[in-house]
């Protein structure tokens, strides 16, 4: 037996490469806070694509969505021992870093700075980027959230978006849209109980929108 | 008009959990808003499903994939920091008594850093550190003598605008600490003031100008492993 076959990891097993696919984000956040790098990369090879579309789609430019998403996971990475189960899935916890970060990037960009970047989005879009394999499973994901978002009313549609894609507070979006703070509250909340309701009728062919690994 | 236990009114804050959940209340309202919310048996039970909702969010975004070497550069910082006692793929891959080879900057040998030390004869022991330079053709080594260290870089690409590259020391599992050293030039040599006793690796990233950060903003371009 040569000496590689004698060495043998503590994760003997399911510490495999392979048995670490098999493994939820909690138990690999476990081990990487056993210092286990490879068990953190799969949680980057799991949730990057998300991160990194939901960084794009806030910030509008590959540059400051490619620095978000890098300290997001270095924060994950750097606070992985205070991850809280309780308090949510390890992805909700990733995006959560995500979106502050995007946002308060977007918010700290000047007006010019934010059409600039839209501009640069749209042409982005208009790219129509090759999808590898390991995108296509968050393709569909998108594809079922856009739908039940694109079956919203215009009006609570759009007071969601405002407010979590473009970091307005529900002042800002009153302003913007002329509106009462209370009606604006309002549709809010109309808009995130039917999203509430119709993912969850869709659960099954949405279910990496919750991925509970 | 509804109540809460305390007291409160529910009708004041009706509305407040959805703004809550998107992040959309304002300065105070947000603290005015949670002290209502632990007594609040409605707003309680609006929580879940709303954050629920919220949480689905992301996944609408247009899908776009992240560029292959954002991985490269978050992993190469996560293993340079990762414990020493950590399982690497190569410890249970390779055998026990093959060589350790020299890093190249391929985007391979970048995620696990590795340092060839060279002790040199003389009454103060010099020891030389190769270190993993993520940019082609560059390179960089410590050079250690006594108490006294110095970064030799070559070929190094000149920091993005506006930011300069500093030095940090990583200690165990402890953030990496700044060690006071900022350069431009991409070639030349620079000191790394402090005591090395206990580093673990030393790790250069881009910061903004004029002069640098508190910690690592960005993933490193230069690891220096000492142990």
């Amino acid at each position: 037996m040569s000496p590689a076959l004698r060495i043998r990891s503590p994760r003997t097993g399911s510490g495999s490469p392979a048995g670490l696919h098999r493994r939820s984000d909690r138990e690999l956040l476990a081990l990487a806070c056993e210092g286990d790098a490879d068990a953190f990369e799969l949680i980057y090879d799991r949730h990057s694509t998300v991160a990194y579309s939901l960084a794009h789609r806030i910030c509008g430019r590959r540059g400051l969505a490619e620095d978000v998403v890098q300290e997001a996971f270095l924060s994950l990475w750097r606070r992985r021992d205070r991850y809280d189960a309780g308090r949510g899935e390890v992805r909700s916890w990733l995006l959560q870093i995500v979106h502050n970060s995007a946002i308060d990037k977007l918010r700290r960009s000047d007006v010019h700075e934010r059409r600039r970047a839209s501009a640069e989005g749209i042409e982005d879009e208009l790219e129509a980027p090759d999808r590898p394999d390991e995108e296509v499973e968050q393709h569909e994901q998108a594809t079922v959230v856009r739908r039940v978002l694109e079956a919203l009313p215009d009006e609570q549609r759009r007071v969601v978006e405002l407010a979590y894609f473009y970091g307005l507070s529900h002042r800002q979006i009153a302003e913007q849209l002329e509106q009462p703070v209370g009606t604006i509250k309002g549709r809010m909340r109309l808009a995130l109980l039917k999203l509430h309701g119709q993912l969850t009728a869709a659960q099954d062919p949405v279910a990496g929108v919750k991925v509970r690994r | 008009m509804s109540t809460t236990k305390n007291g409160d009114d529910h009708e004041r804050f009706d509305g407040d959990v959805a703004a809550y959940v998107l992040d959309a209340l304002e300065g105070t309202e947000v603290r005015q808003f949670e002290e209502h919310l632990e007594h609040c048996d409605q707003c309680q039970s609006e929580l879940a499903p709303m954050r629920a909702a919220v949480e689905g969010l992301p996944a609408g975004a247009p899908v776009r994939g992240a560029p292959p070497d954002l991985k490269d550069r978050v992993m190469a910082a996560v293993r340079a920091e990762a414990p020493r006692q950590a399982p690497k793929k190569q410890a249970r891959h390779w055998p026990i008594a093959r060589p350790r080879l020299v890093a190249s900057a391929t985007a391979a040998a970048a995620a696990v850093a590795v340092a060839i030390v060279l002790v040199l004869g003389g009454g103060n022991s010099t020891r030389i550190y190769e270190g993993v330079v993520h940019a082609p053709g560059a390179s960089a080594s410590l050079r250690q003598s006594g108490s006294s260290a110095e970064l030799r870089v070559s070929r190094v690409p000149p920091p993005p605008q506006g930011r300069i590259y500093e030095v940090w020391l990583k200690r165990g599992a402890r953030a990496p600490q700044p060690a006071g050293t900022l350069f431009a030039n991409g070639t030349g040599t620079v000191s790394v003031p402090g005591n090395l006793s206990g580093v673990q690796a030393m790790l250069v990233t881009s910061e903004p100008r004029p002069n640098g950060s508190r910690t690592p903003t960005r993933a490193p371009i230069i690891v220096v492993r000492l142990s």
